[in-house]
């Protein structure tokens, strides 16, 4: 289980604010919808809870730890970036479990039933290079739970999913919150955040503004 | 993720600077035993033994470009979420470095010695001095620095650009060396280019000791590596 606290957080990126005066507390077992406009920050959002940018003041904790003081990361994490692709060269499997060798959590059989359970097929050698959006969308949210984190960030994980695409992801995200699991999901469209979140947070220049 | 391919080109040039050494250093400085790569290039610069020789050092940087630069955009973040802590991280990635840095030289060494053996040479020659010992420390961290200064450029310029910069540096520092030593002006440049200091045939008109030497580098090394430590563990990763 993971609380996170959000105090005071900025950021700005090349004299462009990005983040302004965030404060939040996200909490387990709950998700989250952030949305807001193309630009709006929810993408850096996402970055900075992370860990991948430096905050310029502020700070976020992680179950009490502070981020880049005590922790660079958050210890158990799964997160998927808009437009980062996985490895091209490689099938689904293979992606994944590249990646499961750094923490060795997730086991071959939790490798395969996470393809599973976005609709992938983990026996497939289909390289990600040949895969449509969709299945490429698919298997990076795979990658972000295939290791079962505490702490799980989407960015627009329904961007290219069909209406079935989408009730995979509503259905998948139900069992994680059931795990007790932290969830934030960015999205622009807000009748898929109707669906899949507990609580909306909308965010406009770099700001919450409303919940 | 990177070529590791490059290895096997980092081997070739490794053997051809051992041949080529053998075949213009050998009989003018015998007590250098086999390690004549330690010697580097003669004080007027002499370009076959140049081109081999930098042959080395820019495959040695190819195959350590990218090292720092793929884990911070795009598949990287995957990847540095799950490596939770940045500092441990880097310092890894740079004492690998520095590892590989020393296996790759004494992979040299060997195959200098192969070279002179299969020339027939005999078996007395071959003996290892401690002027060669620290030559090769020294040589072991010039090489360091280069590359260690090659990774630092990658956390603010593409991996190309921070390749071509060092290598440009390589290249003028040897050859100004080489001009600096022929006309005798200018000696004191010759600390910033250190290039020339891996080559115990410069060193001598360098009036640095060994030991001067070693802690130079030593501090130039330990100043690019936490310089590196401070800028990666508060980059920015998008
Ligand atoms: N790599 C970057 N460098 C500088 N500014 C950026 C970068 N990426 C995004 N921004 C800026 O940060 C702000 C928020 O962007 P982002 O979080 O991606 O928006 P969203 O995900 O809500 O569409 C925008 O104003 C955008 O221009
Ligand atoms: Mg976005």
């Amino acid at each position: 289980m993971v609380t996170i606290n959000v105090q005071n957080l900025n950021k700005k990126l090349k004299k462009n604010v990005v983040l302004r005066d965030v404060n939040y507390n996200f909490r387990p077992g709950t998700i989250y919808g952030i949305y807001g406009r193309n630009g709006s920050g929810k993408t850096m959002l996402l970055r900075a809870l992370a860990g991948l940018i430096y905050p310029d003041s502020g700070k976020i904790l992680i179950n009490n730890e502070i981020l880049h003081e005590d922790i660079s990361f958050p210890p158990s994490i799964g997160l998927t970036i808009e437009n980062t692709s996985l490895l091209p060269q490689y099938d689904a499997y293979t992606n994944l479990k590249i990646l499961s060798k750094i923490k060795k959590v997730a086991s071959d059989d939790d490798i395969k039933r996470a393809i599973k359970r976005v609709g992938l097929d983990p026996n497939s050698k289909l390289k990600v290079r040949k895969f449509s959006l969709g299945m490429r969308q698919r298997l990076s949210i795979a990658q972000a739970i295939f290791e079962e984190p505490e702490f799980i960030l989407l960015d627009e994980p329904t961007n290219a999913l069909d209406d079935s695409g989408v009730e995979l992801v509503r259905s998948l995200l139900l069992e994680e919150k059931q795990r007790g699991a932290t969830i934030l999901i960015a999205s622009h469209n807000k009748e898929d955040l109707e669906i899949l979140s507990d609580y909306k947070v909308k965010i406009e220049e770099g700001m919450i503004v409303s919940e | 993720m990177k070529n590791r391919g490059m290895i096997i080109v980092v081997i070739f040039a490794i053997v051809g600077h051992s041949i080529i050494n053998y075949k213009y250093l050998s009989f003018r400085y015998e007590d250098y035993s086999s390690a004549f790569f330690l010697l580097g290039i003669p004080g007027e610069t002499e370009y076959t033994l140049f081109i081999f020789w930098y042959f080395v050092f820019v495959s040695i940087s190819f195959y350590f470009s990218g090292e720092v630069s793929e884990l911070l955009s795009g598949y990287g973040k995957y990847v540095i979420i799950r490596n939770y802590h940045k500092g441990k991280w880097i310092s890894r990635r740079y004492l690998l470095a520095l590892l590989r840095l020393t296996i790759f030289p004494l992979i040299l060494m060997l195959v200098a010695f192969i070279v002179s053996v299969l020339s027939s040479e005999e078996m007395e020659n071959y003996y290892l001095t401690t002027e060669i010992i620290i030559s090769f420390v020294i040589y072991c961290l010039v090489y360091c620095n280069l590359i260690f200064l090659q990774l630092y450029l990658e956390m603010f310029i593409t991996p190309q650009i921070a390749l071509l910069i060092v290598n440009i540096y390589v290249i003028v520092s040897v050859l100004l060396g080489g001009l600096i030593i022929k006309f005798e002006k200018g000696m004191f440049l010759m600390p910033i280019l250190i290039p020339n200091i891996s080559m115990s045939l410069r060193r001598d008109y360098i009036y640095l000791t060994d030991s001067i030497s070693i802690c130079y580098l030593l501090l130039i090394g330990l100043t690019i590596f936490f310089l590196s430590y401070r800028k990666f563990t508060t980059k920015d990763i998008l």
